[in-house]
């Protein structure tokens, strides 16, 4: 039953102390499907991504990529194998540009960090591919500004950019949205919506228009329990749904 | 490290002059002044070697005089069998500079990897203890070893056979010394740029961001602690031959705290601060007695009380250490990105 699909989460149980944060969730992101998971504040959602992306280890259950059991791999080893992720806060290396942080993606998902001689900032095969990852999300003109001086939005872009330079089996996206103006999230949109069908994602959204437009498949958590499970049209009307969650006003509202 | 492209015309020309002193110097003919200055570079290689670990990849180790002094009794012990005509663990002893070298390296090395392997499952205070722990640890066997003279040490009567190299000869043994580290200098500044050494300062900066990128952090780490390690080891196989004297003291807690001093004061993470650090560390030992005799005779026995909080202000108001000082222009390299960034450096 847990096999197949890119990702598969197995009866996941996750507790700090008296507080289970994570309650026996099941879910599955199929090949190249963006599959949303929503939820009010503390339901759990970061702390299931950080389950599957190996920081944190369950306290019962188990997690599958493409088929391999994964629930007791470091964190690094799980990235090599695909897993991508970005961090709910941006998580940088505040000195170094935007073109040297894909370079450190690309050598890490590479198991290239290795190399002891070459100079990493001369290395044209190394830059050619970070630069056309920049230009994937449109930063190629801020490729050498040092990711702290870097806009809000431009530091989510970024984030994007290392995760997607990861050629990711699955990308794992914390609130890709969350703290950034309006035209650069419709920008932030855009460029998910254009990986739906090449890249599996597990998306963490609250922007609900954002996610109608474009989860194929949306599970609901609160409380760290999966109440509701299925494609958007469904999660919309589902009566626990818009009660726990959306609220009757905000449920018509996110229709588009 | 900063690429010699980026620094300043000044800093430049000065690090060029200070080059063609150290070359000049022996001319100078004033056997002392070679000797101190060949200390100097050894300790110099060895501030530097433990700035890879300890400024590049944060690993603050106090236990680096154990890799110091496995290197020295490397060239002590082989000396003794030699010296007696007797087996060293079935093989004979070596005099010859390149292979105890290349011993030394291995013992130091294999010793970083072996102790590493354990302490790099721990941070902050308790790996300082740690190391510390595993230092001392050597530092009691070797006092404790009767065969090689316990806490007595083991006085050299020669230096290593350097080949065609006279090592006698004070003039071509400091030369070595500078040889030595100017190479490391040059194969840490590669390695500083390399894809390792950028995953070992992303390591330092943001440990879990670079897991999350399929950075193994530990196993970078660990492999640039035993590279830190060899290299302090050969620094001990030059200071045993600069001192014709190899003993216990050079295992000591005292020496590690010396090594990280010389860091700190030169400047953490540059591998170049480090060689100013012990420069000026050495000099003060050196000199500051006979200066403080000077102003009041009697006052020079009291050195230490001055050396101390002169260090503290030295680290306080040289942030970055001396190479901070000497490199501040640097900076004004990327001001136009905006007031926060050209506060920090860059490390790239
Ligand atoms: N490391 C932790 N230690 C203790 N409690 C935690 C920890 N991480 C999260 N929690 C708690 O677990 C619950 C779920 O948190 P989280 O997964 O961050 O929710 P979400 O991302 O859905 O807002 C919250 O009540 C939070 O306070
Ligand atoms: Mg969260």
């Amino acid at each position: 039953m847990c096999e197949g699909a890119v990702l598969r989460a197995c009866e996941l149980v996750k507790r700090f102390g008296g507080l289970t944060a994570v309650d026996r969730v099941s879910l599955a992101v199929e090949s190249g499907e963006i599959h949303a998971l929503i939820g009010p504040n503390g339901a759990g959602k970061t702390t299931l991504v950080n389950l599957i992306a190996g920081e944190l280890r369950p306290d019962h259950g188990r997690v599958w990529l493409s088929g391999r059991e994964i629930t007791r791999l470091k964190v690094a080893k799980r990235a090599r194998l695909g897993l991508a992720r970005s961090f709910q806060i941006s998580s940088l290396f505040g000195s170094l540009t935007a073109l040297e942080h894909v370079a450190l993606a690309l050598q890490g998902r590479w198991g290239s960090s290795f190399r002891f001689w070459g100079d990493a900032a001369r290395d044209e095969g190394l830059l050619r591919r970070a630069r056309a990852e920049l230009a994937r999300v449109g930063l190629e003109d801020a490729a050498d500004v040092p990711a702290e001086a870097l806009s809000h939005g431009q530091r989510r872009q970024l984030e994007l950019a290392m995760a997607l330079a990861m050629d990711p089996v699955l990308l794992l996206l914390d609130e890709p949205l969350a703290g950034i103006g309006l035209e650069e999230g419709e920008r932030m949109v855009e460029l998910l919506a254009g990986l739906r069908g090449r890249v599996a994602m597990l998306l963490v959204e609250h922007d609900m228009d954002a996610v109608f437009r474009l989860a194929d498949r949306i599970t609901v958590l609160t409380y760290g329990r999966v109440i509701a499970s299925g494609p958007p049209a469904l999660i919309r009307d589902h009566p626990e749904v818009v009660r726990a969650y959306l609220g009757e006003g905000e449920a018509s509202d996110a229709a588009p | 490290m900063p690429r010699l492209a980026e620094l300043g015309l000044a800093l430049r020309a000065g690090l060029l002059t200070l080059l063609a002193l150290a070359l000049m110097l022996p001319a100078w003919g004033d056997p002392y002044v070679v000797k101190l200055a060949t200390r100097i570079l050894v300790f110099a290689l060895a501030a530097a070697a433990l700035d890879l670990a300890l400024g590049v990849g944060g690993m603050v180790s106090f236990g680096h005089a154990a890799f110091l002094g496995l290197g020295a009794y490397v060239v002590g012990i082989n000396f003794l069998h030699g010296f007696e005509g007797s087996l060293l663990l079935g093989f004979a002893p070596t005099q010859s500079l390149v292979l105890q070298l290349v011993l030394a390296a291995l013992l130091a090395g294999g010793f970083a990897l072996l102790t590493g392997a354990i302490s790099l499952r721990t941070r902050g205070v308790a790996f300082i203890m740690i190391t510390l722990a595993f230092a001392q640890m050597l530092y009691y066997l070797f006092v404790s070893l009767r065969r090689y003279n316990g806490a007595d040490g083991i006085a050299l009567w020669n230096r290593s056979d350097g080949g065609l190299l006279d090592l006698e000869d004070p003039v071509a043994f400091y030369f070595l010394c500078l040889a030595a580290l100017l190479l490391f200098l040059f194969v840490g500044g590669r390695l500083y740029h390399s894809r390792f050494g950028r995953a070992l300062r992303a390591a330092r900066d943001n440990e879990r961001r670079a897991q999350a990128l399929g950075i193994d952090t530990y196993r970078v780490r660990l492999v640039a602690y035993g590279i830190s390690g060899a290299v302090t080891g050969i620094a001990g196989v030059l200071l045993a031959n600069a001192t014709y004297f190899v003993g216990p003291a050079y295992l000591s807690w005292p020496v590690s705290g010396q090594l990280l001093v010389m860091v700190v004061l030169g400047g953490m993470g540059t591998l170049v601060g480090p060689v100013f650090g012990a420069l000026v560390l050495l000099l003060l030992e050196e000199f500051l007695p006979g200066l403080l005799d000077s102003v009041r005779p009697g006052l020079g026995e009291s050195w230490k009380i001055v050396l101390g909080p002169l260090l503290v202000a030295i680290a306080l108001y040289a942030r970055g250490g001396l190479w901070g000082v000497l490199a501040r222009r640097r900076v004004a390299r990327v001001r136009w990105t905006g007031p926060r960034a050209a506060k920090a450096p860059r490390h790239v």
